[in-house]
């Protein structure tokens, strides 16, 4: 019965607050300890670990609607580090105590953001370059120089390095982001300035690589 | 007069003929920024089509860039192997159109506990809509698919992030391959795959969970046996049999999961307060098993149920809208659940078993509100 109550209030919950949010709400659990591991030199870090290991794959929603022991989450970074995240040994125990003090058991609701669908749409859309379109060959050089030491010399990540596949993505035909990542930087990923021809020529290497080939 | 459920159709046919461009007033739940993990709002789910601009989404890499000529390559154990793109296959086999649920395995995992880790979905990982393409079978036999193929092993152009990720790969088994309802899409609702549903090119599985239908599909390779990899071998499986929540399951003890069990889920009312007068508790159920049989509501927490009117065709993993009408002439605080059953005899169960990965939630689905004068 505690099973039906609890999912009848959820869904109340749900019903009411939709389409505002939609949360996600675990029962308390006992397990203390994660809790109180964490403090607040650790959440510092714990952030900036985060921000440097955790989001070059996927968004920090995908950290923080979790709510999982400290054993669950030694799991899940264990399994990331072994997939490519940018962490060093010594950091897994500090983020391990802070995911399990921000996204335990006990951590309450998670509530889920809405957004316009028109946004979903355009996040993914083509835009028009706002400068002329650049050289691939110009382009290529300045990729070996500046980018594939992390991002490897195809563009497609190697194992071991810092980057991400730049090759078939979308973000490759909006300029702007582009732009904003290399100038900000991004994670591990330090702030470069190239200028707008400099970033087309690059993009414009990036668009001539062939897709990969099918996963065997 | 033009009756309640007609004007319902219309608005349903408006929101089909809609153009890309999504309204407005439509949302989604974002559960994930890049790659886009998005949920469709439960109001949605009391029409037999969702609108593709609320679809919900799930990316595990996000999608490759947005090309319509990209090629589909069909090899393996088959005597003439093709590469046909979207304009190809459109001109060399006939056109089908299908209805069908699509559903994450993992849709409802925020409910298991204790809580596993995954995407933390609550309802909205699921929607109906119109299929169109090709048939599978249709394309396996004109490239002389061998007797020894047990297996057809897909891939899409959503290459993982880093080379140490694991690619998604997965494979269905040659009768569910051959199943006349699973088709290679090019449409959805009527207007070409968005990208972030799988343009050009996707698997279309009726009744089988989402991980099957592959979205940007490239990779179409007629096998012996079961593909491997980290997204068959240890993802996607359930436990044989039930297991002690929070219990580890060993590897053996494991089974793919691939249809998904029978649900209902309710879309109204969507406000707490209601007047006096009629009520009406309007959803969608399906089941991936077999075609729908009935869905019950009760209003007095699952002691007693009475039959729902059902809406739409019946099919496996097809969905139909259940609409429950009844007097309130007093105040009252009314808690509504739905329970529903397929043709097999399965029913929706309270609370369905805990499992490692929180896959195919089907508990009941209640709502309470307020009727008051
Ligand atoms: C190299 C890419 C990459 C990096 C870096 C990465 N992840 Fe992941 N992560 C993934 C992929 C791929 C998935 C599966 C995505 C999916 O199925 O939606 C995933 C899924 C997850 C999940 C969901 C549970 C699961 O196991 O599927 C959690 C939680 C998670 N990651 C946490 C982290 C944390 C914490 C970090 C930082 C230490 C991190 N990730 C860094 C690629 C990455
Ligand atoms: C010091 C190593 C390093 C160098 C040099 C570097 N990158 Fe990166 N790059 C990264 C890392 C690490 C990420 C992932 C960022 C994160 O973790 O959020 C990244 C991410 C990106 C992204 C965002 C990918 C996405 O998913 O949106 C782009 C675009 C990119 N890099 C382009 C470039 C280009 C172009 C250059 C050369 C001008 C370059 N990078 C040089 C390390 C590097």
């Amino acid at each position: 019965m505690s099973r039906l109550l609890f999912s009848s209030v959820f869904s109340a919950l749900l019903l009411t607050a939709c389409p505002k949010t939609e949360s996600t709400s675990p029962p308390p659990s006992t397990d203390a300890s994660a809790a109180e591991a964490a403090t607040p030199l650790a959440t510092t870090d714990g952030k900036s670990l985060v921000a440097t290991a955790c989001l070059s794959c996927h968004s920090e929603q995908m950290l923080a609607q979790q709510r999982l022991t400290q054993a669950q989450w030694q799991k899940v970074v264990t399994k990331m580090v072994g997939w490519g995240a940018n962490l060093d040994p010594s950091e897994v125990a500090p983020l391990v105590a802070y995911l399990s003090s921000t996204s335990g058991p006990d951590a309450g609701p998670y509530i889920a953001e809405t957004i316009p669908a028109s946004e979903a749409l355009a996040e993914l859309a083509p835009l028009p370059d706002p400068v002329p379109p650049g050289d691939p060959v110009r382009g290529k050089s300045l990729f070996i120089d500046k980018c594939s030491g992390c991002h490897g010399q195809d563009a497609r990540g190697a194992p071991g390095a810092l980057g991400v596949l730049l090759v078939d993505r979308p973000f490759l035909h909006r300029f702007a982001d582009v732009a904003k990542t290399i100038r900000k930087g991004r994670g591990k990923m330090l702030p470069l300035s190239l200028s707008d021809t400099e970033i087309a020529d690059i993009l414009a290497h990036l668009r001539s690589l062939k897709p990969a080939a099918p996963a065997q | 007069m033009i009756g309640r459920r007609a004007i319902l159709q219309a608005a349903s046919v408006a929101a089909l003929l809609r153009s890309k461009l999504a309204a407005a007033d439509e949302v989604l739940i974002r559960q994930g920024g890049s790659p886009q993990n998005l949920s469709t709002p439960l109001d949605y789910f009391d029409r037999l089509i969702t609108p593709t601009s609320v679809f919900f989404v799930r990316s595990h890499f996000g999608p490759p860039s947005l090309d319509r000529t990209r090629k589909t390559t069909f090899d393996g154990l088959l005597t003439m192997p093709l590469t046909l793109s979207v304009d190809e296959l459109r001109s060399s086999f006939p056109e089908v159109t299908v209805t069908a649920v699509l559903q994450c395995a993992g849709n409802g995992r925020s409910f298991h506990r204790p809580s596993v880790p995954g995407v933390q979905w609550a309802h909205g990982a699921m929607g109906q809509a119109t299929f169109t393409g090709v048939r599978l079978k249709d394309v396996l036999a004109k490239a002389g698919l061998s007797k020894d193929a047990l297996h057809i092993r897909m891939s899409g152009a959503d290459a993982p992030p880093k080379p140490t990720v694991p690619a998604f790969i997965r494979s269905i088994p040659i009768e569910r391959a051959l199943d006349p309802s699973t088709l290679l899409a090019y449409r959805m609702n009527g207007e070409d795959l968005t990208l972030a549903h799988g343009a050009p090119l996707r698997l279309v599985v009726p009744g089988w969970a989402g991980d099957h239908w592959v979205k940007w599909l490239t990779s179409v390779h007629a096998q012996k046996d079961e593909a491997d990899g980290f997204y068959m071998k240890t993802a996607y499986r359930m436990p044989i049999d039930p297991v002690e929540p929070g219990a580890p399951v060993p590897p053996e003890k494991m089974k793919p999961a691939s249809t998904f069990p029978v649900k209902s889920i309710i879309a109204r009312p969507s406000s707490s307060k209601r007047p006096l007068g009629p009520q009406e508790i309007v959803g969608l159920a399906f089941s991936g098993v077999a075609p729908l049989a009935s869905v019950e509501v009760s209003l007095d927490g699952g002691k007693t149920f009475t039959p729902a009117k059902l809406e739409g065709e019946p099919g496996v993993g097809r969905a139909q809208v259940f609409r429950f009408r009844f007097d309130q002439k007093t105040p009252a605080h009314i808690e509504a659940l739905a329970r529903a059953r397929d043709a097999k005899g399965n029913v929706q169960p309270e609370s369905p078993p805990w499992n490692p990965s929180g896959y195919f939630w089907n508990g009941w689905h209640s709502t309470e509100f307020e009727v008051s004068q």
